[in-house]
């Protein structure tokens, strides 16, 4: 397909033409993080930014960078929009006999959401939420429902944290498939691919040039420089066996004594998708009079290393933090390949920077790997 | 389906019949006619049952799909089975489903069938046992296993022991053999004592051409795997049906995640071979 | 039916955790519905008598006639449930646990004779067995209405274990912690606040307790990282839930 040159100042008539058909979610800064918000105007990125990121540190800085998109990722994803938080799937009115069970109806036709300046590995992760929710023969509808209709203006990575490492999951820097349109910020101008239909219509109006070779030279450079400046790396052709075999390695204890439990890791995760339901009876419900009782079904974002993720009746699979980190990191880089043919890490580096302790996944698996040769 | 599979639907519990001092069947009838004809499932699926308010349970079916009414057969163990047990005919409950996977009956053949129970274990068995009786009664050949055909099954006392009435029935289809963990003093019983495999001295059959269907507690079915495998049992053929704390029931909260598959989704019933890599492994 | 008997009890408490009970608002109307009230000093003036189906306690262990108090009560009630930080954790005033009471009480009172205290403050669950805790300085409304709704219902309540970390992300609050450097103790205590304190910028100081499994040890090594000393670093846990998180604090070196 064809490459088109979007002069910078036109960046404003590409948003305006989003925000005509969509709700535009992006970048904002807010409270020393850039999070993910509805953007009323450009003018709301945090233009000339650069977060600084390391285990366990996050420092946004306005350094007056030229570039708009000097920024990567913040603790936010589309996780928090398409998978909320929050969620209440039905609510309940119960007496002996009857049961009245209602699930809130689709909000009257809300424009559907637009992403705008997703990144990569954000791309990559969209997909395996869309694997997780959409892909299971029983999908999940409310999922769906927003979903449907997203609009996905993906922003090619130049400027990686310290702690990314999509190239080592392949995934990014520079997005491949998945995205309706995409930039890539060069010095005059940006570099546009077009990704779907839905893309190369919203274009339509918005003045563009064809690029030039020297173009295409200058997004190669840049890319390869971005490249360069991942410094971690990532064993995928020895993932799964590799931990696999390694279920009973001491590094899993040493972890532990790091980990806190606390489950920030999984909750900044954009393909953490575990949740918890449970019924909600408030007292002045039970002390009503022509039913029962009534309530709601409320389900939340949950995590693994909560220790009661794995509790039944009469026990806990996994009562040891050790066994709790060791789910986790399996069930990113192993058993997500078993099941979904790709790991479910996209390298977006989120859950190294947000540990309080710093603890580093990529550092974890190096030291398991490590002892392949060790039966 | 044609209903969200998270959102549970109005269930009437038609009759409840007391199987032994802590476990009872519950026949169910699905309440909206559409949901009701619509709903199809395969022996060894469950059903997430709920009173909203309290919580939902997975419980597995225990009658077979051409039988008009909904079984479940529940023992008394958290806060919705004990809720469940104080419900009377009439009585509304939430349910969903069916969901995961089924005892794969087309893959029997002309095989010998072992069906292994132990303790509650047999209710989701149950639900095959009863569809090839069926099936046996139609004289459905083509469907129908042709082979010899067990049913093991190893309950704690002569008390505790499922569906007793109902034995002289299956023995028109299947040897039945019998055991029990200790003898109950007050009851003559005259049947083995001891653990399942102690049955495995009366069945005859052909291990390479032979097929086991195993429901029970985790540590019984692991040890029994490892008898069927020693006598050479291909694991391909050996499916047992797993237990973990589900929450959603279909593949979406990741709380029964065993290794790399779903219990809910992936399983309840397993091809041996898929998952034996992780049992016994400490907490995974 | 009869209604189930409540009663309401207050040992070296600052009463927080009964308001919060009365702040129940429109709720309380529904307690009074549901329950009998039969105990309840700080809202009517019944007698102790008989026994109760659920016994509410607030406050801390702190005297010799306390000790005794609490195995009465505990004789008396069905369910016992201890209701905030004191009764869970020995409170604010378990800071003399680590201190001298007769260096306090010379300092303080000027007849210390008088005051007849036991050098230690400890929580409920020290002295009988507890069915349920609520943790907080003080208790929260939605806790207390979840553990009045799950007594009636019978069924287990639905109360956190796990990090006010969760809450923060759940609300899309900032790590304070991670993106300022602010010791926060949200890694290792028990969510319930609904992320109070960093929703409003300033680090959790910890009023919920440890939560489940904390790793006290490593949040505070992290701490020292930071340019933290070791009081500082104390001087955070030392607070209303210090018994509890110096106790975990000493499972996690063991």
């Amino acid at each position: 397909m064809s490459q088109l040159i979007l002069w910078k100042e036109d960046l404003q008539q590409l948003f305006h033409r989003l925000q005509a058909a969509y709700r535009v979610i992006g970048p904002l800064a807010a409270d020393g993080v850039v999070g993910l918000a509805e953007l009323e105007n450009l003018s709301s990125l945090p233009i000339g930014h650069r977060d600084r990121q390391g285990p366990g540190v996050y420092r946004l800085e306005n350094v007056g960078d030229a570039d708009i998109f000097s920024f990567v990722v913040g603790p936010d994803s589309v996780k928090r929009f398409l998978h909320p938080p929050v969620q209440h799937p039905y609510t309940f009115r119960k007496s002996r006999k009857r049961l009245h069970i209602a699930s809130p109806r689709a909000a009257p036709q809300e424009k559907p959401l637009a992403f705008f300046a997703l990144r990569p590995c954000d791309v990559a992760a969209l997909k395996l939420l869309d694997k997780v929710f959409l892909e299971s023969p029983l999908k999940d509808r409310r999922y769906q429902a927003v979903r449907d209709g997203v609009f996905l203006l993906a922003v090619n990575c130049l400027h990686p944290a310290e702690t990314c490492f999509c190239h080592a999951m392949q995934t990014g820097p520079e997005v491949r498939d998945g995205f309706d349109l995409s930039l890539t910020e060069l010095d005059a101008g940006f570099l546009v691919e077009i990704g779907s239909e839905k893309g190369k219509e919203i274009l339509n109006g918005v003045p563009t040039a064809e690029a030039t070779a020297r173009d295409a030279a200058e997004k190669a450079a840049k890319l390869e420089a971005s490249r360069s400046r991942m410094k971690r790396s990532v064993p995928l052709r020895a993932l799964p066996q590799v931990l696999y075999n390694h279920l009973e390695h001491p590094r899993w204890a040493e972890t532990a004594a790091r980990c806190l439990g606390c489950g920030n890791c999984t909750q900044v995760c954009p393909t953490c998708f575990c949740t918890t339901a449970h019924d909600h009876v408030s007292l002045a419900c039970l002390a009503q009079k022509e039913a029962q009782w009534c309530g709601s079904r409320v389900r939340l974002w949950d995590s693994c290393f909560s220790l009661n993720f794995a509790r039944v009746h009469g026990g806990n699979f996994r009562t040891s933090r050790k066994a709790r980190y060791r789910h986790w990191m399996l069930h990113k880089l192993a058993y997500w390949i078993d099941q979904f043919g790709t790991p479910g890490c996209v390298g977006c580096g989120r859950c190294i920077t947000w540990c309080p302790v710093g603890i580093d996944v990529t550092e974890e698996l190096e030291a398991i790997a490590a002892s392949r040769n060790v039966p | 389906m044609i209903h969200d599979p998270m959102i549970p639907f109005e269930a009437t519990i038609r009759w409840i019949k007391k199987e032994t001092r802590d476990t009872a069947t519950y026949a169910m009838k699905i309440a909206d006619r559409r949901i009701a004809r619509a709903y199809r499932f395969q022996p060894g699926q469950f059903n997430m049952l709920s009173i909203p308010g309290i919580g939902e349970a997975p419980i597995s079916i225990s009658s077979a799909p051409e039988e008009e009414e909904i079984l479940h057969t529940v023992r008394v163990a958290g806060d919705v089975t004990t809720q469940l047990s104080r419900l009377r005919p009439g009585d509304a409950v939430g349910m969903r489903g069916p969901f995961g996977t089924s005892w794969p009956l087309d893959e029997v053949e002309d095989r010998d069938l072992l069906i292994v129970a132990g303790g509650l274990g047999i209710a989701p068995l149950r639900s095959a046992i009863r569809r090839i009786l069926h099936l046996a009664r139609r004289r459905k050949t083509a469907s129908c296993p042709t082979g010899k055909k067990f049913i093991l099954y190893g309950a704690k006392t002569p008390k505790d022991i499922l569906f007793r009435d109902e034995f002289p029935r299956y023995r028109s289809a299947f040897q039945v053999h019998l055991t029990v963990d200790k003898a109950d003093p007050e009851e003559s019983w005259k049947g083995e004592v001891g653990l399942i495999p102690t049955l495995m001295r009366h069945v005859s059959f052909n291990p390479l051409k032979s097929i086991v269907f195993l429901c029970g507690p985790e540590v019984m079915m692991q040890v029994f795997t490892k008898e069927l495998t020693a006598r050479g049992v291909p694991p391909e053929k050996i499916f047992v049906a797993m237990e973990r704390n589900m929450n959603c029931g279909v593949g979406l909260c990741g709380h029964c995640l065993f290794g790399p598959v779903f219990v809910c989704k992936d399983g309840p019933i397993f091809r041996l071979s898929r998952i034996v890599d992780f049992w016994g492994v400490r907490e995974i | 039916m009869r209604k189930a008997r409540l009663g309401v009890f207050k040992f070296t408490s600052c009463d927080g955790c009964q308001l919060s009970l009365l702040n129940l608002e429109e709720e309380l109307l529904a307690v009074v519905d549901l329950f009998d009230v039969a105990y309840f000093r700080e809202a009517t003036d019944k007698p102790l008598r008989g026994t109760f189906d659920l016994a509410l306690v607030e406050g801390s262990v702190s005297t010799e006639r306390q000790k005794e108090e609490i195995l009465n009560i505990r004789d008396r009630a069905r369910y016992l449930i201890a209701m905030g930080a004191c009764a869970t954790s020995g409170g604010l005033q378990a800071l003399r646990n680590w201190a001298s009471l007769s260096a306090y009480k010379a300092r303080v009172y000027p007849s210390p004779e008088n005051v007849h205290a036991l050098s230690t403050s400890t929580p409920v669950s020290d002295h009988v067995y507890v069915d349920y805790e609520l943790w907080g300085c003080p208790v929260t409304r939605n806790a207390l209405s979840e553990v009045l709704v799950s007594f009636i219902l019978e069924k287990k309540p639905a109360l956190r274990g796990y990090s006010v970390c969760m809450e923060c992300k759940r609300h899309g609050i900032p790590c304070l912690l991670v993106s300022q450097g602010a010791p926060c103790l949200g890694p290792v205590t028990r969510a319930g606040c609904e992320a109070l304190c960093p929703a409003l910028g300033k680090p959790c100081y910890g009023c919920f307790g440890p939560k489940d499994d904390a790793n006290v040890e490593s949040l505070l090594s992290r701490f020292r990282l930071m340019g933290l000393r070791s009081e500082e670093c104390r001087a955070l846990l030392d607070k209303m839930n210090t018994y509890a998180y110096r106790k975990v604090q000493g499972e996690n070196r063991s």
